[in-house]
């Protein structure tokens, strides 16, 4: 069934150009901070492949509001209604996509995939024209019954009228696809006429006669005989058009109920049509749903789905149900979406949040991260911007995997750093190149771990804190035990109040020690970094004190 | 009678209907059996084709829905102008255009993207007047046979249009040319067209010398009864006492009629016949003759102080000259002293004088109707004086040139058909698939090729008069 290969627009709304290519792509998720303009690719398709005849359009409508630019969308659409192709249709106009590269070609040739081009144009005088396009010809208008053809549905906010059994609606269609092959505009005024006849038949306008015997009487007296008068409805406005017959709840119609229901519901419908293909176009999926029913919902919709269908959401819940080729990132002024890598599916599930900022600190583990937001409870403590105002999330790359998800965000069109250590040969050997890809690194001395920097360059009050946060946990006898086995002599009874070079080293090798380590929890995290950070002015010119300044730097984008 | 479900049992079939058997008739049953299940693609050749067809099944009450007829070249040219890019299409007009549409389409008809669409497009197929197919299309025909069910209708005794040595008609007959078309081949048997109150006898005349004309034998006119048949030398007709000219002048009496002359290569021989016959019968046109391009064309290019002898040119082309010299001079309008002709010319003056100083094609138009109101004048070719006429109005009102107008004009007529109920001289080229209620043939013995000289037989539905030089016709081998 018919799916959208490629969708071009100009000057419509927020975008000035963009053009992207979705290929066989049958689940596509919007991301992209709010004003990015996922709304209007949504809209857009809606328009271009809209079953009303008509659209109203305003100046508003126009990219920064410059109506001599007309507005034009255009939509490559594959595998169309076969019927859209006969040669007295738009069979003429027939374009042809090389499936291997994707490439839509006007010149047809052996093995290309069926191609409909439709545009839609709206010049300053806000009429819309429809066109089937190829560069071969004049343009062909394609009327409104054509279009709905595609079965287009947006659920947006207004979708009140998705209850009621009028053309061009989602219900309508589903009828048209039934086997049945009702007659909707027949049903309905027969119904009319049962219910008039029960009208005319009740005799429940009889306490009116009085009146209109008085009437009789004086129009028998004027010599007009007017005897056979009764009183019931007027058929004229028994005239009922499909659009007032409407989804009901008992006695109350569904437009009364909840927003979430209603989309719910809306949506229900549009996905009996998407069974048998169709293009379904969900605004903010997670909009008046509790975060599980959003999530069931992305599922049901990701399996179920045999059309194509759109979505656009800021919920992690519903991030986690897909695929990282079902993601594609919107970013303002940008003429094209991003699309991710498969390197990037495990980050989908461990760090949905982070999809959704412009910049993001991939942190080589949960140290990393807590020390991150450390920094940052700390900098709202001063006054100074947050990193959700500078649009930025922290993503945990889990050791080995921090380098591809730093590429895979950096390829999707974010702004990546990456906050790591030294002690791992395999990542040291890939920073040159990660900086040559403008990612910016924030790492230990050669051969430390974080640990081992910060207990080397730590303030010794600094340290004696990080001991007595340990001590909530555990009783210094079995802190001394354990930093012991790292120390080349037994300890004497005050050791852990005593500054040297070698209790510090044995304090770090003690803390990252498998399986038994101290601050391997972003909660530890955090507390390292509000040490840390208080403690900034008694170590300076150290390496971690570095780390910190870059850090923040990098936060205030600087 | 034709069992239609046997004819559209098979994928690939063809029927061989002679003239006059019912071969339309045959295409509307079809059509009214396969109505209800998609849509039918009927190609032909000819715009008069195309309507005929079209008349049938609207008799018929077949839904235009379910069908849709075209010419080949039409068909095929529809298909390449849509899908090719390329910008070295030849003119239209210019002799390579149509060898140019039929190799394209033979590239695109090949292309499984362009398949698809004409299956999605069509049912079936059904060709008629195949016997007029040439090589190349017959090639695209076979082409696309492959997509659907196809049915060729026609008559390889009609094959008459062979135009380009190159490219040589098809040969229903050759059953390797007709590939899988031949196994299930069905013929008409019932002539038609002489039944329902014509001349029935005429039918069977015309069905016995089919037989004959297909096994290469001569005809002897004298064994058909039917048909009226006449000896005379070839040159009598010019002469107005001789018993030839006076049988053609009697024979002119009928209404519908049609004078057919074997000469296909020159209109002189039959203009002078008309000139012969004071204009009695008129001069059926090809529709593409030059002359209407060329004349109207004059009008488009008419100098300052030049109208009256561009009139005088192009009035000489279809009047006679020796009349028209008599009111025109190398300068242009003869001033005339005689009262009385200064009296018939006066309105063709004032109107050419009106003209030069505000020019319009309308006043050009009522200086040309003019012309027939002057004594003695006879236009020979009525036909192009007509459109002459009709384009200078049409280019007028719709502010475009004559030769534009022109071209408007005669595709109308291609598209439409003209009325033919009138007398004419044609020839078989000019008449096939026409039909009259009296044909004269002249000079029968002067046609060589059977196949034109069974069309000129078979234009006739109640009277046929045959003028020879001889009682027993003799053609070459088919």
């Amino acid at each position: 069934m018919a799916k959208i290969h490629a969708l071009k627009i100009s000057n419509f709304r927020g975008i000035k150009q963009f053009e992207q290519i979705f290929g066989n792509e049958n689940f596509i998720c919007l991301i992209g901070r709010g004003d990015s303009g996922k709304t209007s690719i949504l809209d857009a398709i809606s328009f271009v492949l809209s079953p009303n005849w008509n659209l109203a359009f305003f100046d508003t409508d126009f990219f920064n509001c410059e109506v001599e630019n007309p507005i034009v969308i255009e939509a490559s659409v594959i595998e169309p209604p076969e019927y859209l192709l006969q040669d007295n249709k738009y069979g003429m106009y027939l374009r042809g996509l090389d499936s291997k590269t994707n490439v839509i070609h006007d010149d047809i040739q052996e093995g290309q995939d069926d191609v409909l081009t439709i545009r839609l144009t709206v010049t300053k005088d806000l009429e819309p024209l429809w066109e089937v396009v190829s560069n071969r010809q004049e343009p062909i208008e394609i009327k409104s019954s054509d279009r709905a053809s595609l079965n287009v549905f947006l659920v947006s906010d207004y979708i009140d009228r998705h209850f009621s059994w009028s053309k061009g609606n989602p219900l309508y269609a589903l009828l048209q696809q039934s086997e049945t092959q009702v007659d909707s505009a027949n049903v309905i005024i027969n119904e009319m006429r049962k219910a008039k006849g029960q009208i005319d038949g009740s005799n429940g306008f009889n306490y009116l006669d009085e009146t209109v015997n008085k009437i009789m009487v004086s129009a028998a007296n004027l010599g007009s005989d007017i005897s056979g008068t009764t009183t019931t409805i007027d058929a004229k406005e028994l005239n009922i058009k499909d659009g007032k017959v409407s989804l009901h709840d008992g006695n109350i119609p569904f437009r009364l109920k909840g927003k979430g229901s209603k989309r719910l519901i809306s949506i229900s419908i549009q996905t009996e049509l998407a069974k048998s293909g169709g293009i379904l176009l969900i605004d903010e999926i997670e909009q008046g749903l509790e975060p599980d029913r959003a999530q069931h919902l992305a599922n049901i919709l990701n399996k179920s789905n045999s059309g194509q269908i759109f979505i656009t959401t800021h919920s992690r819940d519903v991030l986690v149900e897909l695929e990282a080729h079902n993601l594609f990132r919107m970013k303002k002024n940008e003429t094209a979406l991003f699309s991710f890598t498969s390197e990037l599916q495990g980050c989908l599930r461990s760090n949905p949040e982070a999809f959704f900022a412009e910049r993001i600190i991939v942190c080589e583990g949960s140290t990393e991260v807590g020390f991150c937001r450390g920094i940052n409870k700390f900098r709202i403590g001063l006054g100074k911007d947050n990193i959700t105002l500078k649009g930025i999330r922290f993503a945990n790359g889990m050791g080995s995997t921090q380098v591809e998800y730093a590429e895979g965000f950096k390829t999707a069109g974010y702004d990546v750093c990456i906050f790591c250590d030294s002690d791992v040969t395999a990542i040291n050997d890939k920073k040159t190149s990660l900086r040559a890809k403008g990612i910016s690194i924030i790492d230990t001395e050669v051969n430390n771990s974080f640990e081992a920097q910060m207990f080397l360059d730590l303030n010794w009050t600094g340290i004696e804190e990080l001991i007595k946060y340990r001590m909530t946990f555990k009783d210094l006898e079995h802190i001394k035990a354990q930093v012991s086995k790292h120390h080349s002599t037994s300890l004497i009874e005050n050791a852990l109040t005593i500054d040297t070079p070698e209790i510090r080293q044995s304090l770090s090798k003690a803390s990252t020690e498998k399986d038994k380590d101290w601050f391997k929890r972003t909660d530890h995290g955090e507390h390292i970094a509000e040490v840390c950070c208080r403690n900034m002015e008694f170590f300076k010119g150290k390496k971690l004190n570095f780390q910190i300044e870059a850090l923040n730097k990098w936060i205030d984008n600087a | 009678m034709l069992d239609i479900d046997c004819f559209l049992s098979h994928d690939k079939t063809m029927l061989i209907a002679p003239a006059g058997y019912g071969k339309t008739h045959s295409i509307a049953s079809s059509m009214n059996v396969l109505k209800s299940n998609g849509k039918h693609l009927i190609l032909t050749h000819t715009h008069a084709g195309i309507a005929s067809i079209k008349e049938k099944l609207k008799k018929e009450n077949i839904p235009s829905k379910c069908f849709h007829v075209e010419t080949i070249s039409g068909f095929a040219q529809r298909y390449v102008l849509s899908f090719y890019k390329g910008d070295d299409i030849p003119e239209l007009g210019n002799k390579a255009y149509f060898g140019f549409i039929l190799k394209k389409a033979l590239y695109y008809f090949n292309l499984r993207p362009i398949q698809k669409i004409l299956q999605r497009s069509y049912s079936s197929l059904f060709v008629d007047e195949y016997q007029d197919c040439t090589s190349n299309q017959h090639n695209l025909i076979l082409l696309i046979s492959s997509l659907f069910p196809t049915r060729f209708l026609g008559d390889p005794l009609q094959g008459i249009f062979q135009f380009d040595p190159l490219d040589l008609l098809v040969d229903m007959g050759n059953n390797t040319q007709m590939e899988g078309f031949s196994s299930n081949k069905y013929e008409l048997q019932q002539p038609q067209r002489w039944l329902r109150g014509n001349n029935e006898k005429l039918g069977e005349a015309l069905k016995a010398i089919r037989s004959e004309l297909l096994l290469g034998n001569p005809i002897n006119l004298s064994m058909y009864p039917a048909i009226e048949s006449h000896c005379f030398k070839e040159e009598d007709i010019n002469d107005p006492t001789s018993e030839y000219y006076k049988k053609v002048n009697f024979s002119l009496n009928d209404n519908s009629l049609l004078i057919i002359h074997p000469n296909t290569t020159s209109i002189n021989p039959r203009l002078s016949l008309i000139k012969k016959f004071k204009n009695r019968f008129t001069l059926l046109e090809s529709i593409d003759d030059k002359d209407f391009y060329k004349l109207a064309g004059k009008f488009d290019k008419i100098a300052v102080g030049q109208s009256a002898l561009v009139i005088k040119e192009i009035c000489t082309a279809v009047f006679n000259k020796t009349e028209l010299d008599k009111w025109f001079n190398d300068k242009g309008l003869k001033s005339k002293t005689k009262p009385d002709e200064k009296e018939l010319i006066k309105p063709l003056k004032l109107i050419i004088e009106d003209y030069e100083i505000n020019p319009s094609f309308t006043k050009l138009r009522k200086a040309m109707l003019e012309i027939p109101k002057l004594p003695m004048l006879k236009c020979y070719r009525k036909e192009i004086f007509n459109c002459l006429c009709k384009s200078l109005q049409y280019a007028d009102t719709e502010k475009t040139t004559v030769l534009g107008a022109m071209i408007e004009t005669r595709n109308t007529i291609r598209r439409y058909g003209k009325k033919t109920n009138i007398k004419c001289i044609g020839t078989t080229l000019l008449t096939k698939g026409l039909e009259f209620d009296t044909v004269l043939i002249l000079n029968a013995h002067q046609f060589n090729c059977p196949k034109h000289l069974y069309v000129a037989l078979t234009r006739a539905c109640k009277k046929l008069i045959v003028f020879a030089n001889n009682k027993i016709l003799t053609t070459k081998e088919i």
